[in-house]
């Protein structure tokens, strides 16, 4: 036998037996390219980072779907943007919101605009809607998870080869890594009531937009979080991350030729180009910050640059015009983040700079009274659906005991005993389906001592929690809830509020003391544990601040995902 | 600039690699070919730093000509001068760039716990990739043309292709002049359909056992980490620590050699073996002829034997053994653990020696059943030599406390023993399989692929397709032994 045929025989046989298995494959589950690409791990007991799901599920859903509008870039878009909002200034155009994380970089949001835009010929307009510019810090190995990985799985030509069987991927992992259910129960691709499921269901709903959920920090620590010298300073100014501590300019590299080049240019001019390659606009928006005003000989080099961009780009546009714009800094979460309920305020501010941008006639004034229908904050004088401000024989206890604290009766002491777990609960009935509930209680620590709150729907597994820690001052919200705070009060108290939609018609609120470690699960020591006055359920979004004297605000918009069908 | 090539990217496999064959295949017949092949491998490198070029080169050249030099000379003094010089110089060079920087920032520790106020400037300089692989392979070329050996070559561009081919070059396996460079030199005919055949097979046997086995070691090795670092590990957690390492830098650097091979196949070269089934060692004289052969069989020729190896009694013996074993393990890098490990080392292969416990287990036990105890307990022995080379400082007491919980019976976590318990047998039994095979035959598994039917080859490749379509490792970690 020819010695060629003869060596390459098992080669030969073994490609056709695998073309053969990955056509039967294709022909079965028809998988679309990002369903068999290499982009989730599936590592063995590993959970995937949560940035990569989202960046999964929206081209999961959106690379295919050929919307008009794409929007691309950091967290501040994945959160401040509603593409149903925006949609409503552009005259029918569709609109989608690829943004994720700052740590996907400028080069993964580029490759992300690049893979859509390639398969979605229908894209007339590429939003790269940022917070900051690229830095020289731009390292693709520096990020977990991040451009590299972007670029190799979608944008690199290697990706091609991406057999259909990859698309089988998690069905088998998940079998072969639990043993079928014999080490550890078998994980489908969307456990029920999962942060996986959860991601994929409001993605795909909001076509794009994500709901902020980012920690709370106190009234006190928001102060010293703001005014910090990286942040606003004394004088409320921001100076971008491009330059160093010593006032030097770190945003630039050498070219091959030995050219210093400015890294921010360099990269806008890069969109640019795609978005020239596919007769598109740019639209650069920029972000809001919680400062007042941006240092001025910076803004004035990003001004300039900016301009050139645009002289040698005829395609680009910036909005807003001015580059810099800040607002009240109660509207932030971080420094990055608008705050939930506010994000319609943004979405519709960047859809009427947008329909300026591409010469789309203005909705008329009545239309533009999106942003505010009800009045969603709790009224002073909602009643509290628990009956009492104080907790009484409603509820149950184990690991505490309640007595009167003080003299004036307003306040409680709960006093934590020997046993393992410290927590009150109680059902409340007469809860109106399908509307929010705001849950809130004042608290003053006894020892190291914080307090997580938490609402559920009766009957299920739907909750809410809020985690208060009272020594970092800072809350962490998990589960259902939509908006939550933490405040600092006089004489050491504080108070927590976390808001949920309640799904049935009664709910059980419960109140957990824990360690200042986070644990639940400890021995009481029979001296720390609580003092709680004003413990409330109110119909509502939001409360007010506590303290007044803060600038009135716009009211937010809430939005919430719908409830489950039961 | 792409991105630092490596052996289980894209763009090696698909693009580099076969550019290389091409440009090769077409100039094999012209004097250009160790050109083609000098450059090739230069860009190779150069995809990590160009300026790793700069060191590279320096090596190459300066033994280049200290050859040329040592060669010619009859006067002993001379040539012993031009030798030692060669290798302060090459050694110094490396030393330089792996322990300065160790070595003074230890120092300042030390300064400062007995209470001087001296600090030594921390030289924080970037280890070139594969400089510890390079140096050697030109102080082999030195000293064999010192010993007489070998005559110094005249082609400056086949030399340096011989220290520079891009398959060995960054992580072994150790090349001696003797063995690669007259093949270099030569005027090779060009490749078999077999020979090619059994270079892709390496290639893909290599790509399985890092893709799969030793990426998915290395992520379990992180999840017993993690367990450690909690606070309460779980008891045995050291053990399936010590386990997983184990199938991790085996099959890693194991893996890294089958490629190696592969690809220098392609171009009609051979590279030494490096492994040959070490688990199955009984002794640590035999693992260490199983084990990085490349590296043991260069220490042994370069360092123990000019020592005075065996013949000069037994003390000096054990203190020869103990010197080579040292400086293997600092050679594997800058730190208290490599040292520990190649110490570890040392000491049982005096321990065997001295005690020669072989001999005794298989005088007790018989030959079979105690053949058997004796690679069981040389391979748990050399389980606890990897945790002091994996292991950071934080981490020995509690991994080797955790064994010790579970020896005298203290019960372990169960389902985190569950967890980790299964991930091994899952990526360890094709390894236990497949080395028992190798093992019973005297060969590695790769040399067996030869015997089998074509059906049964077809069947592999279509295996290993799917093993690494479905489990392979995504995020891919770093070759171990580029760090050294």
């Amino acid at each position: 036998m020819n010695s060629f045929i003869s060596s390459f025989r098992p080669l030969i046989a073994a490609a056709a037996a695998i073309v053969a298995v990955e056509a039967a494959v294709y022909a079965v589950e028809r998988p679309d390219f990002v369903a068999r690409s290499n982009y989730l791990d599936w590592n063995y007991l590993s959970p995937e980072y949560t940035h990569k799901r989202i960046v999964y599920e929206k081209l999961e859903d959106f690379a295919d779907a050929d919307p008009d509008v794409i929007q691309v870039g950091d967290s501040t878009g994945l959160y401040g943007i509603r593409p149903d909002a925006v949609m409503r200034h552009l005259g029918g155009m569709t609109y989608v919101n690829l943004s994720c994380c700052a740590n996907t970089g400028f080069d993964g949001y580029y490759d992300i605009a690049k893979f859509v835009m390639e398969r979605s010929r229908s894209v007339k307009v590429l939003v790269l809607y940022t917070n900051g510019l690229p830095a020289d810090s731009e390292a693709r190995e520096n990020l977990d998870a991040g451009p590299a990985r972007i670029h190799a799985t979608f944008a690199s030509p290697w990706a091609l080869l991406s057999p259909p069987s990859q698309s089988l991927r998690q069905a088998v992992t998940s079998q072969v890594y639990a043993l079928g259910g014999l080490v550890r129960p078998v994980e489908p691709m969307y456990p029920p009531g999962s942060p996986q499921a959860r991601i994929a269901s409001t993605v795909a709903a909001n076509r794009g937009w994500f709901p902020e959920d980012d920690p709370r920090i106190s009234t006190t620590r928001r102060v010293e979080v703001f005014t910090a010298p990286d942040l606003c300073g004394q004088h409320d100014v921001f100076t971008p991350d491009f330059r160093n501590d010593h006032r030097e300019w770190t945003s630039y590299r050498r070219s091959w030729l030995g050219e210093r080049q400015f890294v921010p240019e360099l990269v806008l001019a890069r969109f640019a180009r795609l978005a020239e390659r596919h007769q598109a606009r740019l639209v650069i928006a920029f972000h809001p910050h919680p400062c007042a005003a941006m240092d001025a000989a910076d803004l004035d080099v990003l001004r300039s640059m900016l301009s050139t961009l645009t002289r040698e780009h005829r395609n680009v546009a910036i909005v807003p015009p001015s580059v810099y714009e800040g607002w009240p800094s109660y509207m932030f979460t971080s420094i990055y983040h608008v705050r939930i309920g506010y994000e319609t305020l943004l979405s519709d501010q960047l859809g009427e700079q947008l329909a300026t941008v591409l010469g789309i006639a203005p909705r008329p004034a009545g239309a533009a009274a999106s942003r505010d229908r009800e009045q969603p904050d709790v009224a002073d004088d909602a009643p509290n659906v628990l009956g009492s401000d104080l907790i009484g024989h409603q509820w149950r206890m184990n690991g505490l005991a309640v007595a009167p604290a003080g003299s004036s009766g307003s306040a409680q002491e709960l006093a934590e005993n020997g046993e393992q777990i410290h927590v009150l609960q109680t059902d409340v009935s007469n809860i109106v389906a399908g509307s929010p509930y705001v849950f809130s209680i004042e608290v003053k620590p006894v020892g190291a001592r914080a307090a997580v709150l938490a609402m559920q729907d009766a009957d299920s597994p739907r909750q809410g929690i809020l985690s208060c820690d009272f020594a970092r001052r800072t809350a962490l919200r998990l589960g259902e809830t939509y908006d939550a705070d933490i405040e600092d009060l006089a004489d050491g108290w504080h108070r927590c509020w976390t808001s949920m939609v309640f799904c049935a018609r009664a709910a059980t609120i419960r109140l957990t003391v824990i360690d200042d470690q986070g644990a639940r699960n400890y021995r009481g020591d029979g001296r720390s544990g609580l003092l709680v006055r004003k413990v409330r359920l109110q119909a509502g979004w939001r409360l007010l601040a506590a303290d007044r004297s803060a600038i009135s605000r716009p009211p937010i918009t809430p939005v919430a995902a719908p409830c489950p069908r039961r | 600039m792409p991105q630092h090539l490596t052996f289980n990217s894209f763009d090696y496999l698909l693009a580099f690699l076969p550019v290389v064959f091409v440009g090769y295949r077409l100039l094999m017949t012209t004097r250009y070919v160790n050109v083609w092949l000098c450059l090739a491998s230069l860009f190779f490198y150069a995809t990590a730093g160009i300026y790793y070029l700069v060191p590279l080169v320096f090596t190459c050249v300066f033994d280049f000509l200290v050859g040329q030099r040592i060669g010619p000379s009859s006067a002993f003094v001379h040539r012993k001068a031009l030798f030692v010089a060669s290798v302060a110089i090459q050694i110094g060079l490396l030393a330089t760039f792996k322990y300065a920087g160790w070595l003074t920032a230890e120092s300042n520790a030390l300064f400062a716990w007995l209470g001087f106020g001296v600090a030594l400037p921390v030289l924080s300089l970037i280890l070139p990739p594969g400089i510890s692989f390079y140096t050697f392979h030109t102080i082999s070329y030195t000293a064999d043309i010192y010993r007489g050996k070998f005559k110094p070559h005249n082609s400056l561009v086949d030399y340096i292709t011989f220290v520079v081919f891009f398959p060995q070059l960054v992580a072994g396996p150790i090349a001696r002049a003797s063995d690669l460079l007259p093949q270099v030199a030569a005027k090779r005919p060009p490749i078999t359909w077999p020979q090619a055949e059994s270079a892709l097979w390496l290639i893909v046997w290599g790509l399985l056992k890092k893709i799969c086995l030793a990426d998915n070691f290395a992520h379990l090795v992180a999840l017993t980490e993690t367990n450690i670092r909690s606070g309460s590990p779980s008891a045995g957690a050291g053990l399936l620590f010590a386990y997983c390492f184990a199938g991790q830098i085996y099959c890693d650097f194991s893996a890294y050699t089958d490629i190696a091979r592969g690809s220098a196949r392609l171009f009609n070269l051979e590279l030494t073996r490096n492994f040959r089934t070490p688990y199955f060692a009984a002794s640590p004289s035999e693992f260490w002829t199983r084990w990085h052969i490349s590296l043991s069989t260069w220490l042994r020729d370069y360092l123990y034997i000019p020592l005075g190896g065996d013949r000069e009694g037994r003390f000096k013996t054990l203190r020869n053994l103990a010197i080579t074993m040292f400086l293997g393990g600092l050679w594997h890098g800058a730190g208290i653990g490599f040292i520990a490990w190649g110490l570890y080392h040392g000491a049982l292969l005096v321990i065997y020696r001295v005690g020669r416990v072989e001999e005794r287990i298989l005088k007790v036990l018989g030959s079979r059943l105690g053949k058997t105890v004796a690679v069981v307990l040389f391979f748990h022995l050399v389980c606890v030599g990897w945790i002091f080379f994996r292991a950071t400082a934080n981490e020995v007491v509690p991994l080797l406390e955790s064994i010790g919980r579970l020896a005298i019976g203290v019960s372990p976590d169960r389902q985190f023993m569950l967890d980790i318990g299964w991930g091994l047998v899952l990526f360890g039994a094709p390894l236990a399989v497949t080395e028992a095979a190798a093992y019973r035959r005297g060969v590695e598994f790769s040399d067996l692929y030869q015997d089998w039917h074509w059906i049964a080859k077809a069947a592999m490749y279509v295996a290993i397709f799917y093993a690494i379509v479905f489990f392979g490792a995504r995020e891919h970690n770093e070759f171990i032994y580029f760090q050294f």
